[in-house]
């Protein structure tokens, strides 16, 4: 009974964290992606003839914005299909 | 009297049609510029995905050599699930090439979307399949972002050439 009540803590407990994971994740990336959307067109803007070469420069910026939040995704997959914290309780 | 002469120069140019070869000119530099944009942007592409996948073999190498082959198996799945998320966003926004800014930003969104749906869907079956070998195919994944400092850093060179030169 007691190890059934763990088992119930520790997958509640990550629930919480997968979605604490996933809102700063989406959050992070929001501010971020809104930002950079922002900026291009401000500078497409002054130069039309350059956003062909800013959108070059939003790739490969989009590429390292959104890095720490697919890492996190990735956590949060692991977290919720395959929870490693479940293995010493027998879950 | 100069602006006189001014109004007479105008004049002949339309009668004599230069303003329409001009304008034809213009027109014409104007894709050019346009489509060595476009050829670069393909150019980053490819080379960002030549250089993810090289880091992807090198990090799958290592944990083989370090650990064992399922490591190294696991690594390498990491490292394609990079390749295969830069892959589909350089498709999407090549989509988007040489259009309004609206567009290309609306491009832009849709293939982050895109991206951060595939990536879900790969860690999901990854989870799944290679839950014992977790830190690999993170260190596989993460090796292809080393590409993108690459490709900043290879980016900051070129503008500081262009600099030199003019």
């Amino acid at each position: 009974m007691e190890t059934i009540a763990m088992i119930a803590s520790v997958q509640a407990n990550t629930a919480i964290a997968v979605g604490l994971i996933l809102a700063s994740a989406a959050l992070g990336t929001g501010i971020g992606f809104a930002l950079l959307g922002g900026k291009f067109l401000e500078g497409a803007s002054r130069q039309p003839e350059l956003a062909n070469m800013l959108q070059v420069r939003m790739f490969i910026i989009a590429g390292l914005l959104d890095a720490l939040s697919i890492i996190g995704v990735a956590f949060a997959a692991l977290l919720m299909f395959a929870n490693p914290l479940l293995g010493p309780l027998g879950g | 009297m100069l602006l006189a002469g001014g109004v007479r120069w105008y004049n002949l140019r339309d009668f004599l049609g230069v303003s329409a070869v001009l304008d034809n000119l213009r027109e014409a530099f104007f894709s050019l510029e346009q489509g060595v944009s476009q050829a670069e942007f393909a150019k980053t592409v490819v080379w960002l995905l030549r250089i993810q996948a090289v880091l992807a073999v090198l990090a799958s190498a290592a944990w083989w050599l370090l650990a064992d082959a399922g490591s190294g198996l696991a690594a390498l799945v990491g490292g394609s699930s990079g390749v295969a998320v830069t892959a589909l966003v350089g498709l999407r926004m090549a989509m988007s090439q040489g259009a309004a800014p609206s567009d290309i930003v609306r491009g832009f969104y849709r293939a982050m979307w895109l991206k951060l749906a595939l990536a879900a869907f790969l860690f999901i079956v990854v989870a799944r399949w290679f839950a014992p070998w977790f830190g690999p195919v993170l260190t596989g994944y993460c090796a292809t972002f080393l590409a993108y400092w690459w490709a900043l850093w290879r980016i900051q060179g070129q503008v500081v050439k262009q600099q030199q030169d003019f």
